[in-house]
């Protein structure tokens, strides 16, 4: 027990604390209003600006472990996709990312998607496609050389919206969901600069929190025309989403306050550490 | 067995292929025959990297039997992870015997597994470093420098511009968040990206010209 | 065609499944208080599983890949046969003798690696970077429309990217006019990293907040709430803790 203590406050009621009191919103939401951020604007106008028809790839780079922060991003886009009639191919290049995009598309185009008369025209899943960068490269070069089947074991071959692609020019957005490696650098690096650069390849990407200040250089570069940063972001997007198709239900309130209170809870221990650090320190005692 | 089959061919392997692929980039224009056969290339390539992935099971086989066999630190809960896998690879292979298309993914029981019980854990165990975050927000960021100050007062500003409750309190809070973000992070960050990138291409050319033989293995 | 998942299993799974979830939830929570048995065995039960689902996916992937599919094995078309004995060489890792076959299929995979990454980072992580920095308009409406002063953003910009880039010639000594433009990179770096602390702790409480929402949204059939179970799970950690301290003596 006496491991844990530090500056003689156990870190243990600072876990207490911060799961009580993040729990709050959740039980009772404070209903604070979501300011839209630029970045979230540029995933909105960069989908909205594409004429229907306009071939979307949708690509599901993350694992269980940042499901709270990609899922609703990736689902709100999905659906925003799907009234705007563009069609959509989705994939993974992480192997956690393949049954989380199954799940997702299944919420937005209905169970059992697969055996609808759209698919294979206006949506392919084709899972996980192996290689990491490497298979990013080659579905950009040629798509048909990446993986011979779909998620479900049909031939790409027998897939019409497969012999639409030639190759990554071809499409009018790539909207990566991604956690890490391979991500939004590599579909930079080994997809948009070999073919065309930002105008032929535009990528939005909906991200991590905690990579989103490393993309911003590629964002002032504009080869990113839109970011979604992590849950803000996906609530930004479900109010944008929500406005515009108002049976679209808005699901990240509670979770947005619960974390504003756990970003004033953060802020608050910061502060307190400090001024008690300051006021032992000019009491001439250790410094801790 | 001679150096040349042990390590000069792998070496002269590697250069081969880089080589290859920078030609292809510059060289090659899009929709040619060449640059089409560098793209089957690749996808071949797709191959050797899923396959990649069973060395890891194996190595943690092995590592988790001579744990047990030599009753090392915690060899009990090897014995949980061994029968984790050997449980979670019988129903794979169940699929993978039973399904006309031989996925292990076929099995239902495979994938609720992964859906249902597997993506708790993992969210979890991510989870916990919230607490540590906020653990050592009190205990360990001190404003002993400027430096340090700037660091503290820049995230401080970021978190209360990225959620709602800094628009709540003053609507100037989000747009600073958004200039922090969009300008000396950027800076920051675009710097350390050149570095990066620097860096990268030099460890390639380095790897390329055999120089670099880490990513070989050990001699044996 | 892989029959769909759902309706294909009996739905109590779905009750264990979020029983499951809240015990090894709770469990791993533990950990934070103290190190107990429960905490230790979810962990290395999630190692057991991740190596496995991995392999699987993995499997999966390689065989649609090179067998099932347009234009390949099963098609007749046995080019794929290479990759799939080049890959049967990673085995030769666990032998003595020969292991030196394993390098074979890792020099391929390293050799196109280090290819792309040149042509790769040649031109998004270095040219257009340095093109985008040297297109920033100084005068004008700036890259960010609406602040008061455009021109004023690239100008900042400008002097960070240059200063923290300096910060990184370790070949002379800072002094002089580089040791005040490292300094000065330095405050630039720090600004870099207070970003990413900031979205550190905000990715991180999402997730933290992801687990309380699965507690307290979580139901079955509207009669069994996910956070009914969770006093039950920590009584079921104190028992364990205390019991593992009692055979300790």
């Amino acid at each position: 027990m006496s491991t844990s203590k530090a500056a003689g406050f156990d870190r243990r009621y600072i876990y207490i604390l911060l799961f009580i009191l993040v729990s709050i919103p959740l039980l009772y939401p404070l209903g604070l209003p979501i300011p839209i951020s630029t970045h979230t604007e540029g995933v909105w106008d960069a989908t909205t600006a594409l004429p229907a028809g306009s071939i979307v790839v949708s690509s599901f780079d993350f694992g269980p472990s940042t499901i709270p922060e990609n899922r609703p991003q990736a689902k709100a886009h999905l659906f925003l996709c799907r009234e705007l009639g563009l069609k959509v191919i989705a994939l993974a290049f992480w192997p956690g990312g393949g049954p989380i995009g199954d799940s997702v598309l299944s919420e937005v185009y209905g169970e059992g998607y697969q055996n609808e008369d759209f698919y294979g025209t206006e949506l392919i899943y084709l899972g996980y496609v192996p290689g990491n960068e490497v298979g990013m490269q080659t579905f950009g070069d040629s798509p048909m050389d990446a993986k011979g089947t779909d998620h479900f074991g049909t031939s790409v071959g027998d897939l019409p919206l497969m012999q639409e692609l030639e190759d990554a020019s071809d499409l009018g957005l790539w909207a990566e969901w991604t956690s890490g490696t391979p991500g939004e650098q590599q579909v930079i690096q080994f997809v948009q600069g070999r073919h065309g650069g930002p105008s032929a390849v535009p990528l939005v990407v909906g991200s991590t929190a905690v990579s989103v200040p490393g993309m911003m250089p590629f964002y002032a570069a504009g080869q990113i025309v839109g970011i979604l940063n992590g849950l803000a972001g996906a609530g930004e997007f479900e109010w944008l989403v929500n406005r515009d198709y108002p049976e679209y239900p808005q699901e990240q309130g509670p979770g947005l306050d619960a974390q504003s209170v756990a970003h004033v809870l953060i802020i608050l221990f910061v502060v307190i550490g400090n001024v008690g650090w300051a006021v032992s320190k000019s009491r001439g005692g250790k410094s801790s | 067995m001679s150096l040349v089959v042990k390590r000069y061919i792998p070496l002269a392997i590697t250069f081969i292929m880089g080589f290859i692929m920078v030609i292809a980039t510059y060289f090659l224009a899009p929709g040619t025959p060449a640059r089409d056969a560098t793209a089957l290339l690749t996808a071949t390539v797709d191959v050797l990297v899923a396959t990649a992935g069973v060395i890891g099971l194996v190595a943690l086989l092995r590592h988790h039997t001579v744990n047990i066999n030599k009753r090392g630190r915690f060899w009990k809960y090897s014995i949980i992870t061994l029968i984790g896998v050997i449980i979670y690879l019988i129903i794979g292979l169940y699929g993978v015997a039973t399904h006309e298309s031989h996925y292990m993914y076929a099995s239902e029981l495979f994938s609720w597994v992964y859906n249902s019980l597997y993506v708790h854990m993992d969210m979890t165990i991510f989870s916990l470093l919230a607490f540590f975050i906020a653990s050592a927000a009190y205990r360990a960021f001190r404003l002993r420098s400027l430096e340090a100050s700037v660091l503290l007062i820049v995230g401080s500003l970021m978190l209360l511009g990225r959620a709602p409750i800094g628009g709540a309190i003053w609507e100037g809070f989000p747009a600073i968040a958004e200039w922090l973000l969009n300008v000396p992070n950027t800076a920051g960050n675009r710097a350390i990206t050149i570095g990066v990138a620097i860096g990268a291409i030099s460890l390639a050319i380095r790897q390329l010209l055999g120089v670099e033989r880490g990513y070989l293995g050990p001699e044996r | 065609m892989i029959p769909p998942n759902v309706g294909q299993l009996p739905p109590e799974l779905d009750l264990f499944a979020a029983i499951f979830g809240v015990f090894v939830t709770v469990f791993i929570y533990s950990f934070l208080w103290k190190e107990n048995p429960l905490s230790r065995a979810v962990e290395h039960l999630f190692v057991g599983l991740a190596a496995v689902f991995t392999l699987g996916f993995m499997y999966d992937a390689a065989l649609s890949q090179a067998v099932w599919g347009t234009n390949r094995l099963a098609e007749g078309n046995f080019i794929w046969l290479i990759p799939i004995l080049l890959s049967l060489m990673y085995f030769f890792f666990f032998t003595k003798k020969y292991f030196f076959l394993y390098r074979y299929p890792v020099s391929i995979v390293a050799g196109i690696m280090a290819g792309m990454m040149i042509c790769g980072m040649i031109q998004s992580n270095f040219l257009a970077q340095i093109q985008s920095t040297v297109e920033l308009p100084l005068v004008g409406n700036g890259v960010w429309e609406g602040w008061p002063m455009p021109g004023l953003d690239s100008i900042i910009i400008i002097i960070g990217i240059i200063t923290a880039l300096s910060f990184f010639f370790f070949t002379w000594e800072h002094k002089g006019a580089l040791g005040v433009s490292t300094k000065i990179g330095r405050y630039f770096l720090m600004a870099t990293f207070g970003a990413a602390y900031g979205g550190t702790v905000m990715a991180r409480m999402s997730l933290f907040i992801g687990r309380l929402r699965f507690f307290f949204e979580t139901s079955y059939e509207d009669w069994f709430w996910a956070w009914y179970l969770v006093p039950v799970a920590v009584i079921f950690v104190i028992i364990v803790a205390l019991w593992e301290r009692r055979a300790k003596g």
